[in-house]
């Protein structure tokens, strides 16, 4: 059985409760995402200034 | 003496932050959660500090100096993940939980609430072990070996169970702070003082035969992509069930906190990692041709490079760190002892006083048990890769029963138990250990633990709709407003 309840779901599929992201939630994501990447593209630039040639 | 007058002063300061920190501890809560008040910066600090420890900068500059810039993954794995944890915040703090346990226990009932009370003093035994043997082999490199092993546990031991007993959460995070700052200072510190001593980058290059290779993110038959994504997806199945992870996540003033402080406490430990990693590559120009022992080499550079004073503050620094995370341990466990486990032996509940009282005599033989296990790990990444075996074994149900209703108390128990049979049976009858059977082992663990979980909850009657309910609605409903059921019951906060 699954009513009305005070959080709305992300897909409509039986027994799944993922619960639909806020603004919170998404604009959060997006920018520890793009912090995730600076640092992945800093490390491979370190790694690169240290390589001779 | 410079060395001895600044570790002294440091001392003093964060002594004085736990005395002040126990006149606050009035409730359990205060003592777990540190009254949830804390704000974005103290957060921030406290996942980092938690997160970071002696053992933490020893292995990856262990692995580095041995593997090159690839050994770094040892630490970097979990940024692929960070997006995800500003996710998985809220779902702590909204459970209204004091330990994970009590999270596990309201989704599958109490005998998961009870495994993850052992499973849980198991891990945090296992890191104890491994931070009081990490630190330690660094003081014994940073004080010329003139320190042992043994004696450097005994004083790390005294000064973190006097800190967890007299503090709780409060003086943990207050000395995160600090810590976390002269951490992220030293680690950096270091760089200039390696790169003179060798001459340089061109110097490390004429110094080091194969730099370019050292230089590389994956080192041919250790650390290839196999290894970092599978290690990575572990990680996720490690982190959700880690004990401490709950306070981490839920100790913040509103759920903002808990987000920001959390995933840049995460992200700044890696920015110190590039320094770490970078160090131990660089100290190949120092120290190859000498045989300094890979778990040696952090401590030996301090000791080697950095003037009078700065070993005095490393050694400070090392200090505060296994205190305040050998405190985060000890309170995490008691909590998980007292809440969790003691109640399988005794039915009457403690009152708020004397419950606090036998999680601080639980802490003391708790502490005791870790130093016998600090002696078991062959050396630092031997322990951490026990470690990555042995937390996502519980944590498997976690994710199972998070969005699928479906999960319930026997498939938690088939995963668990599958998952371990497989790690089991992995390094004993397959004969996988080191680096490079690590995917293996990590493929077939979560492989067949999430199969189990999946196809025994099909095959077995759901959890009560009630149950489910209750838990879906609790952690998808902020902390102050109202727990309505699709019922249309509501229930009150403390009955979540």
């Amino acid at each position: 059985m699954i009513g009305p309840r005070g959080y709305r779901r992300l897909v409509g599929w039986k027994n799944w409760e993922i619960p639909r992201p806020g603004k919170e939630a998404v604009v959060g994501f997006v920018c520890v995402l793009a912090v995730s990447l600076l640092l992945h593209l800093g490390l491979v630039l370190l790694c690169k200034l240290f390589q001779p040639g | 003496m410079v060395d001895a007058v600044v570790l002294g002063a440091y001392f003093v300061i964060v002594i004085t932050i736990g005395v002040v920190s126990s006149r606050r501890v009035k409730s359990m809560d205060d003592y777990y959660m540190g009254g949830r008040r804390f704000g974005k910066v103290m957060m921030t600090m406290y996942a980092f500090g938690a997160g970071t420890h002696a053992d933490t900068a020893v292995g990856v500059v262990s692995q580095s100096y041995r593997l090159g810039m690839a050994g770094i993954w040892y630490q970097w794995l979990q940024i692929f993940n960070t997006p995800l944890y500003w996710l998985l915040a809220v779902v702590f703090r909204r459970a209204r939980c004091l330990t994970t346990a009590d999270l596990y226990e309201m989704r599958y009932g109490r005998s998961l609430g009870t495994l993850f009370g052992f499973m849980g003093v198991a891990i945090n035994l296992s890191y104890m072990g491994l931070m009081l043997l990490g630190s330690g082999r660094l003081v014994e490199a940073l004080s010329g070996h003139r320190v042992t092993l043994g004696w450097a546990i005994a004083l790390m031991l005294g000064s973190f169970v006097f800190y967890a007993l007299i503090g709780g959460l409060v003086a943990t995070v207050w000395n995160d702070f600090f810590q976390g700052v002269l951490t992220i200072v030293m680690s950096f510190l270091l760089i200039p003082f390696v790169l003179n001593a060798i001459g340089g980058v061109s110097g490390f290059q004429q110094r080091v035969p194969n730099a370019g290779a050292l230089f590389s993110l994956t080192s041919p038959g250790e650390i290839g992509l196999f290894w970092i994504i599978s290690t990575a997806i572990n990680q996720m199945f490690s982190l959700v069930a880690q004990p401490h992870i709950m306070s981490n996540m839920a100790a913040g003033k509103s759920e903002l906190d808990n987000r920001i402080g959390f995933t840049a406490g995460v992200s700044l430990k890696r920015v110190c990692t590039v320094a770490w990693a970078l160090v131990g590559v660089l100290a190949l120009g120092l120290y190859q041709k000498t045989g300094v022992a890979p778990d040696h080499v952090f401590g030996a550079l301090i000791h080697d490079l950095l003037p009078a004073g700065f070993a005095g503050l490393m050694v400070a620094c090392i200090m505060a760190s296994v205190m305040d995370n050998g405190a985060v341990y000890l309170i995490t466990t008691s909590a998980l002892f007292t809440r969790n486990l003691m109640r399988v032996v005794r039915k009457d509940a403690a009152g708020d006083r004397r419950e606090l009282l036998i999680s601080r005599i639980f802490s003391v033989v708790f502490a005791a048990c870790s130093v016998a296990l600090a002696y078991a790990f062959e050396d630092v990444p031997s322990g951490l890769r026990f470690l990555w075996g042995l937390t996502p074994l519980i944590g498997i149900a976690f994710w199972l029963g998070l969005w699928w209703r479906r999960a319930n108390r026997y498939g938690a128990w088939a995963s668990f138990l599958a998952a371990s049979i497989s790690w089991i049976i992995g390094v004993t009858a397959f004969g996988w250990s080191g680096n490079q059977a690590l995917p293996k082992l990590i493929a077939l663990n979560l492989g067949t633990g999430l199969v189990a979980g999946a196809v025994v909850s099909l095959l077995t009657p759901p959890e009560p709709e009630d149950r489910l309910d209750r838990f879906y609605v609790t952690i998808n409903t902020p902390i102050g407003e109202e727990l309505t059921l699709p019922t249309g019951a509501i229930v009150s906060e403390g009955a979540a």
